[in-house]
């Protein structure tokens, strides 16, 4: 168990470098130079050549990128741009709410998905079935940002259930926290909850038809207790495999649901950024939500080694 | 298919199964040539947008901003006076046009390195597939969001950060499908016969990778349309007057509670677009017939 921890964390750091790798390069391959957007848009030859110095930006291509890695291992994310502030703080400023938008909607998602796929699958063929495999091709259709605007416009415009944007901090008001939480994680739970949904359905059938299942139906055990307890474990490995590309998706979302519901989360920051050209924010964010995902990834990988003990070898 | 003259005699060989076979089972999959049809309308409507549309889609008429549905402007008109239903026709040619390059690009960029890949092996195979897992496990918006936070906005920026987000499905389907003819007796014959590595990539490998490569194609497509979707209403993509299907969309977000009309419109297109070309995906693998519907 501990080599094969150790194996998934070495791929996690070469793959961790390589994120930053390619991010860099993009940064000075691609036209635009860094130093003209550091200066501001009104500089002139002068002071663009002087912001040029002052980061460091006229050295060597392989020396920024050493001090970029190792300011990275010290968890250094550099300065922002814009008033140059550190990278980081922004950031953890930003954190609690998306990760409340984040765990809101996984809850929804599952909530959705877990009862839908197994359903579907044990009622394989039958209408309801098919009314659910329908429903979940139509979630995996539907832009988060369409669905997002029908919700606000039906359940918040026009029969005033919902405020239409805000967050509020968890701590200052849990209950108005969990209130204006419910319409973007239905945002982003439902597109969601459509991919899994199919996940679920395709490996709870595939399992339901094994002899190990067909045996446990034959010595009289209900269905409940078959899907519960012999069916489930085997079914979730390769659910757990989509959870970890659903869980990328969902940060992924985050950037559209905070823009449209207005979260202050890293979403709306990195959309800022964007804007205002702040390329060390940008990466930055860019380069601490690889990191979230290739940790959650690990943990993925770990739980193969709890779910299946073949795997461990 | 093709019918020979002997059959119709009723005489010589019988039919072999050609093409035709998957065409065949492709055309008893209602889904899919409803998919098929919507996606081929739509891009003729756009195409022909110019003939169909007596409103330029970059001018307003300051006098007629914000009007609801009518017979003059059946979808009426947004913030600046102009007609959202001809924004919609010309914003299509955009939208699709965007993600035929986002699609080519993955193309060109995954393809050729997956089947290199599976040709060669070791570790040219280890390192592209080593770069493909990091690019994979980043989320695929937040991706493109940074590369353009990087190179700025604009609608050829933004498809090719899609390219390269999707580059690596496709180079994991063209792997895929290499190993799976690389072992096959006809690799071994040429080879034997003398075949340079180059044309038994292009004669020998891609041809037979070239099924489940159209599956992931059309399902690029759809991811792709979504994501010039994405990108535009955030306004990281087409940059205005332009207009796309997002954009417009993005544009009418403001007055929505006064006038929902374009969002709807501009949403029902992109999540039917989208659709079509999943089930038409979905319809080509099924018609290929050698991979199971999961």
């Amino acid at each position: 168990m501990l080599t094969f921890a150790a194996r998934r964390l070495g791929i996690l750091l070469i793959t961790l470098v390589l994120v930053t790798v390619i991010g860099f390069l993009l940064i000075h391959i691609t036209p635009g130079d860094p130093a003209v957007a550091a200066a501001g848009p009104d500089a002139d030859q002068a002071t663009i050549a002087a912001t040029r110095t002052e980061l460091g930006l006229d050295r060597p291509l392989i020396v920024q990128f050493w001090e970029y890695m190792t300011g990275l291992v010290r968890l250094d994310f550099g300065t922002s741009f814009d008033g140059g502030r550190p990278v980081l703080d922004a950031i953890t400023d930003r954190l609690p709410a998306t990760l409340s938008l984040v765990v809101a909607s996984l809850l929804v998602a599952l909530l959705i998905s877990i009862p839908l796929g197994v359903g579907t699958a044990v009622h394989r063929g039958t209408i309801w079935d098919r009314i659910g495999v329908l429903l979940a091709s139509l979630g995996v259709a539907l832009p988060d940002f369409f669905v997002g605007l029908v919700l606000v416009l039906v359940l918040a415009l026009q029969l005033g259930m919902f405020d239409a944007t805000g967050y509020v901090p968890l701590f200052d008001d849990p209950i108005q926290w969990a209130y204006l939480l419910v319409l973007p994680a239905l945002t982003l739970g439902t597109t969601v909850a459509a991919e899994l949904t199919r996940h679920i359905r395709a490996s709870v059938s595939d399992v339901l038809e094994l002899d190990y299942v067909r045996t446990a139906r034959a010595k009289g055990l209900g269905s409940t207790r078959v899907i519960l307890k012999h069916a489930s474990r085997n079914a979730a490995m390769p659910v757990v495999t989509v959870f970890g590309n659903q869980i990328a998706r969902l940060l992924g979302g985050t950037v559209i649901v905070e823009q449209i519901f207005s979260i202050p989360g890293i979403g709306q920051l990195l959309v800022q950024s964007v804007f205002t050209r702040d390329i060390p924010m940008v990466l930055g964010i860019g380069i601490f939500i690889a990191m979230i995902v290739l940790l959650v990834n690990v943990l993925i990988d770990l739980s193969y080694g709890w779910l299946n003990p073949k795997v461990r070898a | 298919m093709i019918v020979t003259a002997s059959q119709g005699r009723g005489k010589g060989p019988r039919p072999k199964m050609t093409r035709g076979g998957g065409i065949d089972r492709f055309r008893r999959q209602p889904l899919a040539v409803a998919a098929l049809v919507f996606v081929v309308v739509i891009t003729i409507v756009c195409i022909l947008a110019p003939l169909l549309t007596p409103y330029p889609f970059d001018r307003g008429v300051l006098a007629d901003t914000l009007q609801g549905p009518s017979a003059r402007h059946p979808l009426g008109t947004d913030d600046v006076g102009r007609d959202v239903l001809s924004r919609l026709l010309y914003g299509g040619r955009t939208t699709l046009l965007a993600a035929v390059q986002a699609t080519g690009f993955s193309v060109v960029l995954g393809v050729p390195a997956g089947l290199v890949a599976a040709f060669a092996g070791g570790w040219v195979d280890a390192c592209l597939s080593r770069v493909a897992d990091a690019i994979m496990t980043f989320p695929a918006l937040l991706l493109a969001v940074v590369i353009i936070g990087i190179t700025g906005p604009g609608l050829t920026n933004a498809m090719i950060a899609i390219g390269v987000v999707y580059g690596p499905r496709l180079f994991r389907v063209a792997r895929a499908a290499g190993l799976a003819v690389l072992n096959e007796t006809y690799i071994a014959a040429a080879k034997t016969v003398g075949c340079s590595p180059l044309r038994i990539l292009m004669r020998h490998l891609l041809p037979n990778a070239l099924s489940p490569l159209l599956v992931q194609v059309s399902l690029t497509m759809a991811t792709a349309v979504l994501a010039e979707g994405s990108l535009s209403f955030l306004g990281l993509g087409v940059q205005p007057p332009q207009s796309s299907w997002g954009a417009v969309l993005g544009r009418s977000v403001p007055q929505m509670s006064q006038h929902p009309v374009p969002v709807i419109a501009a949403g029902v297109l992109i999540s039917l677009l989208v659709l079509s070309f999943n089930l038409l995906g979905d319809g080509i693998r099924d018609s290929i017939g050698r991979e199971r519907k999961s």
